[in-house]
């Protein structure tokens, strides 16, 4: 018999959010949510210089990014070409 | 924050244009961007034929899949560099691109015809890897586009990469840059093809958002070389600039071809003769790529170079065709 049965019990979301920086090869975990014009300024990124994607979305700078949610920083800048 | 254009969900803010747009809204804003540049600019007409020099990059591949969509008579012109996992994936990225829309493919390696992959130059002369890589796109670009008989190449180069190149040019007074800095470069000589930049209007960032809305895979990771290159600060500093000013790099870029560029008149003087080695046009008797592949053959053993080293025939050079070569050496898709 499982112990836990019949206890009450809640759960509580551990997960924080996942950041993927891809142009640095990192990844941070932050907690809470914020807009994603403040996640980038706390992470030092100008947003004109990324895609801010969650699973198969763009979000704007107004969005709101919270625990659980997995964003990439996608790169747009390109170079060494003739 | 809301579509400007039809009021749903935006998914990417413009600010530079004070405007956000949903996913189909801005891939139609995108479109019609390309689209008039290619019309106003008289690029090329509906019924040339246009080889799109695709990288496995977001610009070229969101470049090609407009002019594709859009009914273009196009082909793609991969550059096989040999720069080893980074031109296997970005091949294989075109080599799919082209596979599920049934376009054709041209792919041609740099170590066939000079004798010596990127590396392998970066590592046997003194010049920089970009500026050899540069030397043998546009000399790659223009020979295959020529004998396999299309009107223009078409390649990738944004907005961004025009501003950086344009702040090079001005950091160094550099007169003859600015004066052959323009989105359309007509063919002056009968061996050379009409080359465009269908996107120079647009920023990376717009390209990179079509690119990933319209699910196109694209290689996000870039030249390995390229890191640290000079032309990578310039954009990082015109992006601060464009942080405090939206604008800027529009201002600046187009700004300087409407106003400014006609003050850099091309110098006179300057002939172009057929290359004694290739046939492709040079300012002397050999030219720059004939003479690069020279000194690397020159030089110390290769290593990685799978082919014999050789030199191109004197003549006649217009009887080996770079098409018929690649045809034996290098995959054509064809629908």
């Amino acid at each position: 018999m499982d112990p836990a049965a019949g206890r009450s019990s809640r759960v509580y979301s551990l997960v924080e959010m996942r950041v993927i920086l891809r142009n640095q090869g990192r990844e941070v975990e932050l907690a809470g949510r914020r807009r994603v014009k403040e996640l980038l300024a706390e992470l030092g990124v100008l947003p004109d210089t990324v895609l801010v994607i969650r699973g198969r979305e763009l979000l704007t700078i107004d969005e709101v990014v919270r625990d659980e949610d997995v964003v990439e920083l996608r790169p747009v800048i390109s170079g060494g070409r003739p | 924050m809301k579509c400007k254009k039809c009021g749903g969900r935006a998914v990417l803010e413009l600010r530079r244009h004070n405007t956000a747009f949903c996913a189909d809204d801005f891939l139609g804003f995108f479109r019609h961007h390309v689209l008039e540049t290619v019309r106003r600019w008289k690029m090329f007409a509906r019924d040339e034929r246009v080889l799109v020099a695709v990288s496995g990059g977001k610009d070229s591949l969101a470049l090609w899949d407009v002019l594709h969509a859009e009914g273009y008579r196009t082909a793609g012109l991969y550059i096989d560099l040999g720069i080893l996992a980074y031109s296997q994936e970005s091949r294989a990225k075109c080599e799919a691109f082209a596979r599920e829309r049934g376009v054709p493919l041209v792919v041609v390696s740099v170590a066939e015809r000079m004798g010596a992959a990127i590396p392998e130059v970066r590592q046997h002369t003194r010049r920089p890897a970009c500026s050899a890589c540069g030397l043998s796109k546009r000399y790659i670009m223009n020979r295959a586009a020529l004998e396999g008989g299309y009107d223009a190449v078409a390649t990738g180069h944004n907005l961004d990469d025009e501003a950086a190149t344009l702040l090079g040019s001005t950091l160094r007074w550099d007169e003859s840059a600015l004066a052959r800095q323009t989105p359309l470069l007509e063919a002056t000589h009968p061996k050379l093809v009409r080359r465009v930049k269908p996107l120079f209007r647009l920023s990376e960032r717009e390209t990179a958002a079509y690119a990933f809305l319209r699910g196109i895979d694209y290689i996000v990771e870039e030249c390995p070389f390229a890191r640290g290159a000079t032309s990578i600060t310039h954009k990082e500093t015109l992006n601060r600039l464009e942080d405090a000013s939206p604008g800027t790099k529009a201002a600046f870029f187009l700004g300087f071809l409407e106003r400014a560029r006609g003050r850099f008149p091309a110098l006179d003087g300057v002939s172009l003769t057929e290359c004694v080695r290739c046939g492709q046009t040079t300012t002397g008797s050999v030219c720059a790529f004939c003479k690069l592949g020279e000194q690397i053959r020159g030089s110390l053993p290769l290593v990685g170079v799978t082919s014999p080293p050789r030199v191109e025939p004197v003549d006649p050079p217009a009887d080996r065709g770079l098409i018929a070569d690649v045809a034996a050496q290098s995959e054509i898709h064809a629908s």
